[in-house]
């Protein structure tokens, strides 16, 4: 393994940006025989501002946390909206008492906490519902704040908190595939000599079956040139 | 030769290096073959059959999907090739920021009710 390669665990400052976060590079080494091409990599850095690069390297947003989730491991997960902290708080204080429609058995419980959820704006809004942010469904119209509310259904190991314990449920819930933002890198394989037919997705992969099929049909049988 | 040489590329074979990506937290070897070796928050698969360019580009291209958990998170996220061409250089946010501290915030905002 080279020294350039070695190096890249290391924290970076990010370039050309006021935040001081830490950034961590990782090196993603492309199957054997496959060279990446610089067609969409340009100048080496991406800007994902950058309307036309976004079209290059297009978002995936996927879906948020479903409750499913939640609910398998013993949470209850409560909406409320809020207009400010009074409210948030009363809120909360009512997810507490009642029962959600998504409960299963109210009086199995024996620890009743309650958390903000982590969604796809978490981190985003802060308690006060202050925050409209940018972010695209976290924040409801009018001020006023759309927030999760989990309670705690299950019995906890002796020991462990329920802070623990819904830490550790975010942390496996936040780790699935599905879950979360995702930025795709096209990475398109060098070109050869050989020329391509640009034709659509489709169109390319029903030529290819005909090809194939044609292949199929005539193997074993001379070409007529041949018989010339 | 000399072509041979060059696309030897970072002193080792690109084959050697691939193999021995694994020892390495920083290094992922990507395979479309195997793409469940990968860490949590990647994913590598094979585009089969298109084409986005009209120039001499084969484009059965890769993808290289990175997750993160947050807006801010993927402003700054960032890759661009080695300079051997066979490797993606990830640039990403540090879990700890935009993830664990978050979660940890959360975690200690519980309380119980009244």
């Amino acid at each position: 393994m080279t020294a350039a390669y070695g190096k890249a665990d290391k924290l970076l400052p990010v370039e050309d940006s006021d935040t001081d976060i830490a950034m961590k590079e990782i090196l993603c080494i492309l199957p054997p025989g496959v060279q990446g091409s610089n067609a969409y990599f340009n100048d080496g850095r991406i800007n994902l501002n950058d309307r036309r690069q976004l079209q290059a390297f297009p978002f995936i947003h996927t879906e948020q946390f479903d409750s499913t989730d939640l609910i398998n491991a013993g949470l209850t997960l409560y909406h409320t909206l809020a207009h400010g902290p009074e409210a948030i708080n009363s809120s909360a204080q009512q997810a507490s008492r009642a029962p959600a429609s998504v409960a299963k058995d109210e009086t199995s419980h024996r620890n009743n906490a309650r958390a903000n959820l982590i969604d796809e704006s978490f981190g985003d809004t802060p308690l006060d519902g202050s925050n409209e942010g940018d972010h695209t469904s976290g924040t409801a119209a009018f001020g006023a704040t759309k927030d999760h509310w989990l309670k705690v259904e299950v019995d906890i190991p002796e020991g462990l908190s329920p802070e623990d314990y819904c830490l550790d449920v975010l942390n496996n819930v936040s780790s699935q595939r599905s879950k979360g933002y995702f930025v795709c890198f096209q990475i398109p394989v060098e070109g050869t000599n050989a020329s391509y037919d640009i034709i659509t997705n489709g169109r390319a992969e029903s030529k290819s079956a005909k090809d194939a099929a044609f292949a199929h049909m005539t193997r074993g049988k001379r070409s007529p040139r041949r018989g010339k | 030769m000399r072509r041979s040489r060059i696309n030897k590329g970072i002193g080792t074979s690109h084959k050697v290096l691939f193999d021995k990506a694994a020892e390495f937290s920083n290094i992922v070897a990507l395979d479309d073959k195997k793409p469940q070796d990968l860490p949590l928050g990647l994913t590598f698969f094979k585009v089969n059959g298109s084409l986005v360019d009209k120039k001499n580009i084969r484009v059965d291209k890769y993808v290289l999907a990175v997750q993160c958990f947050s807006p801010d998170a993927l402003d700054i996220t960032s890759a661009r090739l080695s300079d051997d061409r066979h490797a993606v250089i990830l640039t990403v946010a540090a879990p700890d920021k935009f993830v664990q501290d978050a979660r940890l915030d959360i975690a200690h905002q519980i309380t119980l009710p009244p």
